[in-house]
């Protein structure tokens, strides 16, 4: 955002009449509705060039600011910061060792495909696809259902992710995988499309019951249109979209596309239940009590490129309909398509997007800080097969990535969000990654893969109502990784709640990252974070021997990625001798070293 | 410790939104060109309250029964209800029923209470009530979740976060909004109804259990000496330093989880401060009743509220009302047999909420103190029944239903808006939730249409896209 850039920022906010001034300024030519741009690499004006093609566009733009890059982050960092990018979890000791002692390019991309290689990429990946597709396991509202057989998409999920499936094939299985391949694999995958809220609580009339199947659909296609084109279609129910080129006739096109979806069971699973959709007609204002003409299932028309009619009659059947839709989100010819993907991953290697809205790149959401980087990018992942690891290898040898966190003046002063990425930015672990790690740590990790969640929540009935009390839990197979929690709305665990794990209500393209004192009492005192600490001791007792400057030391090496210095050394001897090992790890659970990504 | 805090401009939840996207409300805008540097509070206007407290009623109150006389249901009573079919959440529309308590006027103002309320009626004078709201939705869940966030699904901000996250915390051992569940349990939805939506975590409501814990994880499973605990920490804060030097002596998440940790000390010595009431005069809590059976839940809670609102918390919800259903019902939900159902319900409020009035106004917080007394909607003026039966229950009504106010910046002892003839619908000047809530942040200082944060596509507000101030009630 260029207003984070002092000097730039006053005249930006004398654009933001302009960005808002609303339809006037709508139409053809907003950037991402147009054609993915052949973008050449820029050269950059000191040295060689780079050999990544992200560094000289990303070296390029510093360079213009009078900014330059950081020096690379040390191995141990560097292995470290993988782990928990690619895994969500700490390396092991060894593995840190083993990098230090030979941190050459070559090993560094060993390295890297080792972990893409590994099982919990997809653990730790999927999670990031589930907060956009807003995955949760019961209804919502006042019944607030459980779904407990919905965990086949979850799966489907990881999976995909570990096989690398083609990022397009990806997206067309979630949209109509029960049509493309009909069977249990397509059946799961389709668990997108219904993985949101749905109201089993409907009045006695008609109208009551339609409007409620209405905002079923919106919920639906806002889902859908955010998570592959970035686009919010859902704004334009009532009326016209107020800043992007999208009428509210298409958006009932594009929820009459979606309009046989419904919430059921496919092969014993939680899935679309594939309903003849009948004509839609125009909401007028979104009222179910007001309808307008009928509509034929169709797309926008305003993203250039790719062609918005789909030819179906107004009575098509569901089948075709989805297909007809899943073509056009997949379209290589649709500009939106790759784009948004390739933002999406860089915001969670860099902890922001080239755009910053990811599920959001219309004139309501944020501008390109590289447009010509993103360009490039999304020609560059259509070109070679749509493949997320290829992606990831990609973004991840970049000298702009391998940066140090160290903050300097002249940065901090210029461009303290780092959009221009001078250095890595430091960040928080999710939640998730925090409970994972902790486990891991304490050597107490469960891998158990797939299947039904552990449940932490007693289900307690009410009438028709559900309610999902949170429970202390102990014992292995309650230390699985956090992906396989059962996850009913509004259920919500204290330790996963106060560090920011979004209520699975609607997408989430980007968690907020708070730092409160709720998290520090929390990471203080939770039962969990105890139960763990004693593990860990214990774990270093077993693994390290009786001497305390060896479980010291170890300690470190689990937890933090790095040997204590020798102060650290000598004030854990002292706190240990008074207050025991349990006390040490909590410590060590609690430092900023273990919850930041350097 | 030895660390040094960045200028509370680095860290303040402001800066927060200096991450939003271009269009940022005017909130953000003040901020970044530099007003309210290092306060945290930012009303957009002079405000009229600090801080505010709602009774959020669940199931539905029969406003032809409490707060909105109408002497026509004498004349219908028994009979079919006048007029067009209405459609109801059931389905069924049975005989106009009157109401079952009696009313009077009360107090200088004169304002019609029914017996329903006794206590509240010997504060009258106190009230603005608004006689002609509507509801999108008489659907119990999505009609709640409507009046706390504007929104019928699971995922928007309530209230309480909006007023966190526009005014921040006047408090620095407390969080900004307090939630105290019914002692009967959490309204359906759960903790959805204190959600914090898509706003930052730090403004969710946080609930208060009565006990030992109010808070969850507010005390070590297992109690550390002094000395202990200030190993641990200096530890802790070395680990720290040596972090911050290897990242160049400054970094603002680093130094604000450091801050975090001294706030968390704060909060495990005010948390239970303000949650132990046994400091309160006899004659004050028997005032609100925490003695009496059926009273004891409430008056607990609405005294923990004065409490919690004296030491700088924002905003304070109180539910009356628990799960939907049961039997006997927990909420106000009187379908079966309103005189038993509401009878039971009323007792268990009407006494603290009067008290809790009195109480404010004694000890002159009422200034700049706003009480919201709510219900999810109300309830319909014939009976849930057969056409041809006068029945005991009444069905949901979103069509018009009663609310008040009382304290700061509003005319007190006044009545709002009318219903129809016989209560059912709103017919004189109509309020929406959206002009309840753009109201309520008018009188905290804040412009419903200016307060926003971006969320999937769109600059959110409390309000929607609607929202009237109503000018009328305004002292």
């Amino acid at each position: 955002m260029f207003f984070m850039i002092k000097s730039r920022w006053l005249p930006l906010l004398m654009l933001i009449p302009a960005v808002c001034a609303g339809e006037g300024e709508l139409g053809a030519g907003w950037w991402s509705f147009e054609p993915v741009r052949e973008v050449a690499v820029p050269s950059v004006g000191s040295g060689a060039n780079p050999a990544n093609p992200i560094d000289a566009f990303i070296r390029r733009r510093l360079e213009k600011e009078g900014l330059s890059p950081a020096r690379a982050a040390s191995p141990a960092i560097l292995a470290r910061r993988l782990h928990f990018d690619l895994l969500g979890l700490p390396p092991s000791p060894e593995v840190v060792d083993e990098f230090v002692q030979n941190p050459s390019a070559a090993a560094y991309r060993k390295l890297v495909d080792s972990l893409l290689a590994s099982p919990h990429y997809g653990e730790r990946w999927a999670r990031h696809w589930l907060d956009v597709a807003r995955y949760g396991e019961s209804n919502g509202f006042e019944y607030n259902e459980a779904r407990r057989n919905a965990w086949p998409y979850r799966d489907w999920v990881i999976k995909a992710l570990n096989d690398d499936l083609p990022y397009d094939q990806f997206a067309r299985m979630q949209l109509a995988g029960d049509v493309l391949k009909p069977g249990r694999e397509g059946a799961a995958a389709v668990g997108f499309l219904v993985a949101g809220t749905h109201n089993t609580v409907l009045g006695s009339s008609d109208r009551m019951k339609r409007q409620a199947r209405q905002d079923e659909l919106e919920e639906i296609v806002g889902t859908v249109t955010q998570g592959f084109l970035g686009l919010t279609v859902h704004c334009a129910r009532c009326h016209d979209h107020k800043t992007d080129p999208i009428s509210n006739r298409e958006y009932y096109r594009v929820a009459a596309a979606l309009s046989g979806v419904h919430h059921g069971a496919q092969h014993g699973m939680f899935s679309v239940r594939s309903v003849s959709p009948g004509a839609m007609r125009i909401h007028r204002r979104g009222s179910a009590g007001d309808l307008g003409a009928e509509v034929a299932p169709g797309g926008v028309a305003a993203l250039r490129g790719v062609n918005a009619e789909f030819k179906l009659a107004i009575k098509s059947g569901d089948a075709e309909r989805r297909r007809a839709f899943a073509a056009w989100v997949t379209s290589p010819e649709n500009p939106l398509f790759a784009r948004v993907i390739v933002n999406r991953v860089w915001h969670y290697h860099f902890g922001r997007g080239i755009v910053e809205t990811p599920s959001d790149l219309g004139a309501g959401g944020g501008r390109p800080t590289h447009p010509d980087l993103l360009d490039w990018l999304a020609g560059w992942f259509r070109k070679n097969g749509y493949r997320i690891k290829a992606l990831h290898r990609l973004i991840l040898t970049s000298e702009t990535w391998r940066q140090s966190s160290a903050s300097r003046p002249e940065g901090l002063s210029m461009d303290s969000g780092n959009s221009l990425l001078w250095r890595f930015a430091p960040r928080r672990i999710e939640a998730e990654v925090l409970r994972d790690s902790i486990l891991q740590v304490a050597g107490a990790l469960n891998i158990r893969r797939g299947g039904p969640g552990y449940e932490d929540v007693r289900e307690q009935h009410f009438n028709a109502g559900r309610y999902y009390h949170p429970i202390e839990v102990a014992g292995e197979k309650f230390n699985r990784r956090t992906i396989y929690r059962f996850s009913p709305r509004g259920a919500r665990d204290a330790l996963l709640d106060t560090f920011d794990c979004p209520d699975p209500s609607s997408t989430s393209p980007r968690r907020a990252v708070t730092t409160t004192p709720l998290q520090a009492l929390s990471l203080s005192n939770n039962r969990f974070v105890w139960r763990m600490a004693e593990t860990f001791a214990e774990r270093l007792r077993k693994e390290a021997g009786a001497e305390v400057d060896s479980r010291v030391v170890l300690a470190w090496r689990l937890c933090l990625g790095r040997s204590p210095g020798e102060g650290e050394v000598s004030r854990a001897r002292r706190l240990v001798e008074k207050n025991g090992f349990g006390s040490l790890c909590r410590v060590l659970f609690n430092s900023s070293e273990f919850t930041l990504i350097e | 410790m030895s660390i040094t805090y960045p200028e509370p401009s680095l860290l303040n939840r402001r800066s927060f939104l200096n991450w939003g996207v271009h269009g940022l409300g005017a909130t953000a805008l003040a901020s970044m060109l530099g007003a309210d540097e290092g306060g945290g509070q930012l009303p957009h206007f002079s405000p009229k309250a600090k801080r505010a407290i709602n009774i959020c009623l669940v199931g539905g109150l029969s406003q032809v029964d409490s707060f909105d006389y109408k002497p026509a249901l004498e004349r219908f009573h028994g009979k079919a209800p006048p007029g067009k079919r209405p459609e109801v959440f059931f389905g069924q529309v049975g005989r106009v029923r009157k109401n079952d308590w009696d009313f009077q006027r009360r107090g200088r103002s004169g304002l019609w209470i029914s017996d329903l309320f006794p206590h509240l009626a010997g504060v009258a004078d106190e009230l603005t009530v608004i006689r002609s709201m509507h509801s999108e939705t008489g659907n119990h869940t999505p009609a709640l979740f409507l009046s706390n966030s504007g929104f019928q699904a699971n995922g928007f901000p309530a209230l309480g976060s909006w007023l966190s996250y526009g005014l921040g915390n006047l408090s620095d051992s407390l969080p900004a909004f307090v939630v105290l569940p019914d002692a009967r349990g959490a309204p359906s939805g759960g903790a959805s109804s204190w959600s914090n939506g898509f706003l930052p975590g730090e403004h969710q409501g946080v609930p208060f259990s009565s006990g030992q814990h109010p808070v969850r994880d507010l005390f070590a499973p297992k109690e550390l000496s002094p000395e202990s605990l200030e190993a641990e920490r200096e530890l802790l804060a070395y680990i720290q330093n040596r972090q911050l030097e290897r990242l160049g002596g400054r970094d603002s998440i680093l130094e604000a989880r450091v801050k975090s940790y001294e706030l968390a000390a704060r909060m495990q010595v005010s948390i239970p401060g303000v949650s132990d009431i046994s400091g309160e005069s006899k004659q004050l809590t028997d005032e609100y009743g925490l003695e009496g059976k059926e009273t004891r839940d409430f008056a607990r809670n609405c005294i923990l509220s004065r409490r919690l609102l004296e030491r700088g918390v924002r905003f304070v919800q109180l539910f009356a009302g628990g799960p939907l259903g049961g039997k006997p019902r927990t909420s106000w939900d009187g379908h079966e047999d309103m005189v038993g159902n509401h009878t039971r319900e009323a007792k268990r409020i009407d006494q603290p909420v009067a008290a809790l009035l009195k109480d404010l106004r004694r000890r002159g917080m009422l200034e700049d103190t706003l009480v919201t007394f709510t219900s999810e909607f109300g309830r319909t003026p014939f009976t849930q029944s057969a056409a041809d039966k006068l029945g005991k229950g009444r069905d949901h009504n979103n069509a018009g239903f009663t609310v008040w106010m009382a304290g700061a910046g509003l005319k007190p002892g006044i009545t709002y808006g009318e219903s129809d003839e016989i209560g059912y619908s709103a017919a004189v000047d109509p309020v929406s939730w959206h002009d309840f809530h753009a109201t309520v942040l008018h009188l905290l200082g804040l412009d419903h249409e200016s307060l926003t944060f971006y969320h999937n596509g769109i600059q959110r507000r409390l309000t929607n896209v609607h929202g009237r101030v109503i000018r009328e009630i305004l002292a």
